[in-house]
């Protein structure tokens, strides 16, 4: 049972008590209860969410096996210069549930306002594909992006990487194995309240096993089917699996963090932050008190989503030196006039 | 609004708690009633727990009224062979056309 927390944001806090109380104990149910939402919310949404100033395409792409299909779906700024910088992006959703659906509307809103092409990866699902087979679709979806680049007026030296919840463990696996391999230099990962750590032990982990959008009691569901075979927890568990366990991140690509504060996962990813500056990675941490996991897209229009989504593509479009949007890169910065000094 | 069926009665009385209950309507769309996606997902929450019966998207927004989505819910909630069974009573005049 879901509890909003007391001092949740006021804007947010009606979404907050509505989100579906989603068993990640049930792979099935979750995944339907996540597409029913996400269906009942697309149905309410204004047309402004559509594909306006942008070309979106779905195409398959090669895997290192070449034993299943991989979808990805491009979004195209029609401002965007060739060669464009690049962004590859892996949706959230507990490493079992999420398809290129479930974050359309980040992504249209990321390159459209960015002017970098995004490419969103339809990654396969525990519990039937266990790791690694979701980080080597994501990986193999990076070198795919890197080889083709100049056939698709991508520029492959701004390249970067980014996910929400568990596409963020992707995305900080995905930059541990580009360097670990020698793999395509990246300009920037962006990881949005990022799933990072098995061992659970954060006091954020320990003190939210109710709150909306994600909670601890799910973690447990979501490391035991992602790791299949590996105990969650245990010394065996791999970094490339779980990116809060890497002991060496100097040489990562420069992070934009993002956490909220009633989220369990908020305090994994504030320490990959802290760790990642300390190993010398120019990093940009921001954690949105009175905020839920998944908030921003699943509130667009509350002040703090509409801070925060500028801020993811702001970020980009300054670490990928892209063209943004020509009105400027924000609702708020058009709409709300700036104060008048006062002294 | 036929408060004989039990059906549409119950999902009247969640609807009215929902939405703060106000005019009531069952032959008006949830949407026209005011609801929007967070309500609307909390409703089918809310029927998931009273009815046991699950809801998907389409069903609800093909049939966006307390009347419809009434008949949605008995659909589901009828046993799978039921629609096969003949329920007329047994003793049925011979003389009655079929």
């Amino acid at each position: 049972m879901q509890r909003v927390p007391p001092r949740i944001d006021a804007e947010l806090a009606r979404a907050a008590a509505c989100q579906p109380d989603l068993d990640y104990s049930d792979v099935p149910g979750a995944r339907r209860g996540l597409a029913r939402a996400l269906k009942l919310a697309r149905a309410f949404q204004t047309p402004e969410i559509g594909g306006q100033g942008l070309r979106v395409t779905d195409r398959d792409l090669p895997t290192r096996d070449g034993d299943h299909r991989l979808a990805a779906r491009f979004y195209e700024p029609h401002q965007a210069r060739s060669p464009s910088p690049a962004l590859v992006f892996f949706h959230g959703g507990a490493f079992v549930a999420g398809d290129l659906e479930t974050e359309h509307l980040r992504c249209v809103t990321l390159a459209r306002r960015s002017g970098v092409i995004v490419m969103s990866v339809d990654y396969r699902l525990a519990p039937e594909h266990p790791f690694p087979a979701a980080l080597h679709d994501c990986y193999d979806a990076l070198l795919w992006l890197h080889a083709n680049a100049p056939a698709i007026g991508v520029d492959p030296a701004r390249l970067a990487v980014g996910g929400s919840s568990a596409g963020g463990a992707l995305a900080a696996a995905v930059a541990l194995m580009a360097r670990d391999c020698h793999g395509p230099s990246l300009t920037l990962q962006l990881l949005l309240y990022p799933v990072m750590d098995d061992r659970m032990e954060t006091p954020s982990m320990r003190a939210f096993d109710d709150t909306p959008g994600w909670n601890a009691i799910n973690s447990v569901h979501m490391w035991r089917h992602y790791l299949g075979a590996l105990a969650a927890g245990s010394e065996a568990v791999p970094a490339y699996a779980a990116p809060g366990r890497a002991t060496d991140l100097a040489g990562l690509p420069p992070a934009y963090v993002l956490t909220a504060e009633f989220d369990p996962l908020r305090d994994e990813g504030i320490d990959y932050a802290g760790r990642l500056l300390q190993a010398g990675v120019p990093t940009e941490l921001h954690q949105f008190p009175g905020a839920f996991h998944g908030f921003d897209v699943g509130v667009p229009q509350a002040g703090l989503s509409v801070l925060a989504l500028d801020e993811q593509s702001s970020v980009l479009a300054r670490a990928l030196g892209a063209a943004p949007e020509d009105e400027g890169p924000s609702r708020v910065s058009r709409e709300v006039s700036p104060e008048p000094a006062r002294d | 609004m036929r408060t004989d069926d039990p059906t549409v009665h119950k999902l009247s009385e969640l609807w009215t708690s929902l939405s703060g209950g106000k005019d009531v309507r069952s032959d008006v769309s949830f949407i026209d009633q005011g609801a929007d996606s967070l309500l609307l997902i909390t409703l089918l929450s809310e029927i998931e727990s009273e009815f046991d019966a699950y809801i998907e998207a389409e069903e609800l927004l093909e049939n966006p009224t307390i009347e419809s989505l009434a008949r949605v819910i008995e659909r589901k909630l009828e046993p799978s062979d039921a629609r096969l069974v003949d329920r007329r009573p047994h003793t049925v005049d011979p003389r009655a056309s079929p």
